[in-house]
C-alpha cells in the first residue's frame, strides 16, 4: 500500500531530517512511527502527502509515485491529520470544516452530507457540528480534525500525534474508533501505550533513520534499543517487566 | 479574558447569529442580497437635503431585526464604529453651506446642516441593512451569491480567506499577549522596547501559521478554487420577500407618502 524507498530529506536550514529511509506498509495494517523529538516522524508523514519536495528516493501509494502530477490523486487516497488541530481547522463552523474536503473533491451534496454525518458519528461529535472550531477545547478540536479527514473517505490515514490534547476518555474513544476503521494507518506518536493498544507493528526512528522495525511489545522490551532511541518503556509494560 | 479574545468573540458573534432559524434566516441568500442592494441604492439616491424622505426607511431595519431576532445591541454597537467616519466627513457641511433652508420654531436650519444630517441618516440606514444581512446569512452563502452576481471569484475568495484568517491572527496575537503579560506582571501594555520584537514575532508566527493552514487545505483537496456550499433553491416566498420589499422601497422613494397620508386624513 505504502512503499517508501531510500528517501532522504534536508530542510532549507541544512537540518537533515531523514536519511535513507525505507519502509513498506501493507494494506489495512496499523503501523506506528515512534522516536524522540526531531527523529523525523512528522517529516516522513509530510513527505508521503507531498507537503515537501522529495530530494532522494521514491514514495509510492498503491503503486502510484508521489510527485507533482499525482498529488491530487494521492491526497484523495491519503488523509493527513496534522499535529496541531488549529493548523487544520479554519472554517466558521465545525460542519463546514468537515465538509471542506469532500466539497473540494466535487462530490454531490447528498454524498457530502452522508460522508460528514458518518465522520461525525465515528468520532462521536455530532453535538459539536454547529460550534465555532476556535471555541472548542483542545481535545474537541483534535476529534473534529480527525473527523474532517475521515469525511474525505481516504484509504490511508496518516496521524501525527493523534492522542495529544485528548483526555483519558477521549483517548480511549479515539482508540476504539480507530480499531473499527479498516483504513491503513501510519501513526507518528510519543504515546507508546497507544501503540501497544492499536498497532501491530512499530517503526523506531532516531536522527532521521529507521533503527528498528517489528512487533511493539518485542521492541519496547529491548531496553538498550529504547535508551539509544531516546525512548522509555511504556507505562503499561513497566509493572510486567 | 484578554481584550483581544474579547474582540475576537465580538467579531464572531455576528456570524454566529447567522446560524439562527427564524423566517428571515430561511429566506434565500440571493433574495436578501438583492433586497439589501436595492435598499442601499434607494437610500443613497436621495438628494443631499432630503431628510424627511429617509425617515420611513427606518421601518425596514427595525422590522428585520425583530423578525430575525437580532439583538439591537449587537447591531448598534457595530454602527457606532462606522458613524464617526461619516460624522467627520460631513462635519464641515454646516460651516461651508450656511444658507438658510427653513426656519424651525424660530431657529434657522441651514442647507449644510441638512446635508450633514442626511449623511448621518444614510450611514445609519445602509450600515444597519448590511449588518442585518450578515447577521442572518452565513458568510459562505453570501460569498456564493457574490460569485453568482459575477463578482470576480478571486476577490470573493480573498474576502473569505481574510475573514477566516482574522480569527487565526487574533488568536495568535492573544496567546502572545497572554504569555507576555504573565511574565511582566507590573506592565499594563507591551513596553515600547519590546514592541518591535513582539510585532516581528507575530508576523513570523502568523506567516508560519498561514503556511501550515494552507498546507492543511491542500491536503484536503484545495486547488485554489473555493467550493461554496449550495443553498436551497429559491421558493415563491423568497420571491415575494424580495419583490414585496423592493416595491415598498420604490414607493417610499418615489411616491410622496406624507402627501398621500395627509390627503387621506384630510378627507
Amino acid at each position: 500500500m505504502i512503499t517508501i524507498r531510500n528517501i532522504s530529506f534536508c530542510y532549507p536550514d541544512g537540518n537533515r531530517a531523514l536519511n535513507n529511509v525505507t519502509i513498506d506498509v501493507q494494506k489495512g495494517s496499523n503501523v506506528a512511527v515512534v522516536g524522540a523529538n526531531g527523529a523525523g516522524k512528522s517529516t516522513l508523514l509530510a513527505l508521503i502527502v507531498g507537503l515537501h519536495n522529495l530530494m532522494e528516493g521514491q514514495i509510492e501509494i498503491d503503486g502510484k509515485a508521489v510527485g507533482k502530477g499525482t498529488l491530487e490523486e494521492i491526497r484523495k487516497k491519503v488523509g493527513f491529520v496534522f499535529q496541531n488541530p488549529d493548523d487544520q481547522l479554519f472554517m466558521a463552523r465545525v460542519y463546514d470544516d468537515i465538509t471542506f474536503g469532500p466539497r473540494n473533491f466535487g462530490y454531490p451534496p447528498e454524498k457530502i452530507k452522508e460522508l460528514a454525518d458518518n465522520a461525525l458519528e465515528i468520532m462521536k461529535i455530532g453535538h459539536l457540528k454547529d460550534r465555532a472550531p476556535h471555541k472548542l477545547s483542545g481535545g474537541e478540536k483534535r476529534n473534529v480534525a480527525i473527523a474532517a479527514v475521515l469525511a474525505m473517505a481516504p484509504d490511508v490515514l496518516l496521524l501525527d500525534e493523534p492522542s495529544s490534547y485528548l483526555d483519558p476518555k477521549s483517548r480511549r474513544n479515539f482508540i476504539l474508533a480507530m480499531e473499527q476503521l479498516p483504513h491503513t494507518k501510519l501513526i507518528a506518536t510519543h504515546d507508546l501505550d497507544l501503540v501497544l493498544d492499536l498497532c501491530d507493528r512499530v517503526i523506531i526512528m532516531n536522527r532521521g533513520e529507521v533503527v528498528a522495525d517489528g512487533a511493539p511489545r518485542e521492541l519496547f522490551l529491548n531496553e538498550k534499543l529504547m535508551e539509544c532511541s531516546g525512548l522509555e518503556l511504556p507505562l503499561s509494560l513497566q509493572t510486567r517487566k | 479574558m484578554s481584550k483581544l479574545t474579547d474582540s475576537l468573540n465580538k467579531i464572531q458573534s455576528l456570524e454566529e447569529l447567522s446560524d439562527g432559524s427564524t423566517v428571515l434566516h430561511r429566506i434565500h441568500p440571493m433574495a436578501k442580497m438583492i433586497t439589501t442592494i436595492f435598499f442601499l441604492v434607494v437610500v443613497i439616491s436621495f438628494e443631499r437635503h432630503q431628510i424627511s424622505g429617509l425617515i420611513p426607511f427606518f421601518i425596514y431595519p427595525i422590522l428585520m431585526m425583530a423578525i430575525g431576532e437580532i439583538p439591537y445591541k449587537s447591531v448598534l454597537s457595530r454602527l457606532l464604529i462606522a458613524l464617526p467616519f461619516s460624522f467627520f466627513a460631513g462635519l464641515s457641511n454646516p460651516i461651508l453651506d450656511s444658507e438658510t433652508a427653513f426656519i424651525l420654531t424660530g431657529i434657522p436650519v441651514s442647507y449644510g446642516l441638512l446635508s450633514f444630517l442626511s449623511i448621518l441618516l444614510k450611514t445609519v440606514l445602509t450600515v444597519m441593512a448590511v449588518l442585518i444581512m450578515v447577521a442572518t446569512t452565513p458568510m459562505d452563502q453570501l460569498a456564493r451569491q457574490l460569485v453568482r452576481i459575477r463578482v470576480p471569484k478571486i476577490f470573493v475568495m480573498q474576502l473569505m480567506l481574510t475573514v477566516r484568517y482574522l480569527t487565526i491572527l487574533i488568536s495568535e496575537a492573544s496567546s502572545m499577549m497572554n504569555a507576555y503579560h504573565l511574565r511582566s506582571v507590573k506592565q499594563k501594555g507591551i513596553a515600547l522596547d519590546h514592541m518591535g520584537t513582539f510585532l516581528g514575532q507575530l508576523l513570523l508566527r502568523s506567516y508560519g501559521r498561514a503556511e501550515r493552514v494552507y498546507l492543511a487545505m491542500k491536503c484536503r483537496g484545495f486547488d485554489g478554487d473555493y467550493h461554496f456550499a449550495r443553498s436551497h433553491s429559491a421558493r415563491t416566498s423568497d420571491l415575494i420577500f424580495c419583490f414585496g420589499l423592493c416595491t415598498s422601497f420604490f414607493i417610499f422613494r418615489w411616491c410622496n407618502l406624507r402627501l398621500i397620508i395627509g390627503r387621506l386624513f384630510g378627507q
